[in-house]
């Protein structure tokens, strides 16, 4: 499994997202797309979800152009409330699994028993935290080959982002599936990741394999991305 | 759960609330008709009732639909699906036309009361059977109207959505010169007389005009029968698919989350 951005733009008015980018994501690995708010990480998961569509480039998931067909292989956790607060916690997994076929209850029942979940609550008396770790049971819960987790620890206390990375530790294949973190949040994730992409004003500056950062240049991910944030802007994190 | 089954479920439920208020309130409307025709001993006072939630009916599929789109609209993770785009809107559809469907047999029951119950000593009496085939051309046509209306507003609302990069005012602009553009077009069409002979050429006789008479200080209710065109209830039923189709296109491939 590929997921491949070639020379994509995108704009907003004026504004470019991202500008000419190019970047390739493997299954087996856990990628951290890293940079500050309005970088251009949120931008990226959504054409590789074909939720958003490029203006140059192309957007590939094994070698095919993304649609919003491609949502069913591609799981989704955005940094915005994605529920109906009408529905209750079974509800709302009920509705995710009716629309992806590679939905596994088990795995979503599992998982709501280990964040202490209440089946029966409704979505709209959830806290904050609640409904961070909800949409972390509706997207882990699927079998799709790329998971992709916009901003999952935004406003989540410790003790729920601990809850967060044990799950996604636990309950990946990393022999089908390829995860992609966009955070601004780098300490958080830094012990799960592989590769570390940085991305300012919509480019990316620098990509980088975790290991090799740390035993061959004895920095820490978030030290890596503060130098390349000195050398390219004032970016702050 | 099949797919489909899923979504209109879902759209049962995000939309369940405000049907039944709306629906109270039509209740609440039509005790107070016969509440207040009983109170002044003028039984043809639910006439009027009768005709406004008519009228309040060929807005209320437009409004629904208004209403749940813009509520999809908050996160627009409604489009992260795997479904046709065709299929998310068609699945709204299904939802308000059963509200609609619910809400017109209760407007029809009403009518039947006032006719043949409450009001049929001033209501100029016609045959359950006429009463049938009125109440189901009548009907037909509300719903046609309902979701032509209903149609035109996901179409825009989908012209404006796709448009997001573009400043505010540009999105209304191109809203504004659709409907002035089509409404232009529909005039030009219809001043060709031949053509809008041919439109309105074929009719259906129903009875469809109701008018108050009032004569030794009582109210009575006349019925006349009136025709309905047949070809324009075609053509907006053509105009509902082209309409659903392009919204469904847009959906797919220009509304960006």
């Amino acid at each position: 499994m590929v997921l491949e951005l070639k020379n994509v733009s995108k704009f907003y008015g004026k504004t470019a997202a991202l500008n000419k980018v190019s970047l390739t994501f493997e299954k087996g690995k856990i990628y951290g797309l890293l940079g500050p708010n309005g970088s251009g990480k949120s931008t990226s998961l959504k054409l590789m979800t074909g939720l958003v569509f490029p203006d140059e480039g192309a957007v590939k998931l094994n070698g095919t152009l993304v649609t919003r067909k491609t949502s069913e292989k591609v799981a989704y956790l955005t940094e915005l409330d994605m529920f109906y607060d009408v529905f209750t916690v079974q509800e709302t997994i009920d509705y995710v699994a009716s629309q992806f076929a590679d939905f596994n209850k088990e795995k979503a029942l599992q998982l709501l028993q280990e964040l202490k979940l209440d089946p029966t609550k409704k979505v709209r008396s959830l806290s904050k935290g609640n409904r961070g770790r909800l949409k972390l049971v509706t997207t882990l819960s699927r079998n799709a080959e790329a998971i992709l987790l916009d901003e999952p620890f935004s406003g989540l206390d410790p003790m729920v982002r601990d809850s967060i990375v044990q799950s996604l530790l636990k309950y990946l294949d990393f022999d089908h599936q390829v995860l992609i973190i966009a955070t601004h949040e780098i300490n958080e994730i830094e012990s799960l990741l592989d590769e570390a992409v940085a991305i300012q004003y919509g480019k990316v500056i620098g990509q980088e394999k975790v290991e090799s950062l740390r035993e061959e240049r004895g920095l820490s991910v978030l030290q890596w991305f503060k130098q390349l944030s000195s050398k390219y802007g004032e970016g702050e994190i | 759960m099949n797919p489909i089954k899923g979504l209109i479920k879902k759209d049962f439920r995000i939309t369940r609330n405000l049907f039944f208020t709306w629906a109270g309130a039509i209740i609440l409307a039509m005790g107070a008709g016969v509440g207040l025709s009983a109170y002044t001993s003028q039984p043809a006072g639910t006439l009027p009732v009768i005709f406004l939630l008519g009228l309040v009916h060929i807005v209320f599929a437009p409004i629904m639909m208004f209403v749940t789109l813009n509520q999809e609209a908050k996160t627009q993770l409604w489009l992260y699906t795997p479904r046709r785009a065709v299929d998310l809107i068609v699945s709204k559809f299904t939802v308000i036309f059963s509200y609609q469907l619910i809400m017109q047999l209760l407007l029809s029951i009403y009518t039947a009361f006032n006719l043949f119950w409450f009001g049929r000593d001033v209501y100029e009496q016609i045959g359950p059977r006429l009463f049938g085939e009125a109440a189901i051309i009548l009907n037909i046509a509300l719903i046609v109207f309902g979701f032509y209306f209903t149609s035109c507003l996901t179409f825009l609302w989908t012209v404006y959505h796709s448009l997001k990069k573009r400043a505010k005012v540009l999105r209304w602009a191109a809203v504004l010169l659709l409907v002035f553009g089509y409404n232009l077009l529909e005039g030009l069409i219809l001043s060709y007389d031949p053509l809008s002979e041919l439109i309105f050429k074929y009719k259906v006789n129903v009875i469809s005009n109701a008018a108050l008479r009032y004569s030794e200080e009582k109210w009575s209710v006349m019925l006349e029968p009136a025709g309905i065109p047949v070809i324009p209830l075609l053509l907006y039923g053509l105009l509902i698919a082209v309409l659903l189709g392009l919204a469904a296109k847009l959906l797919d491939r220009k509304v960006e989350v």
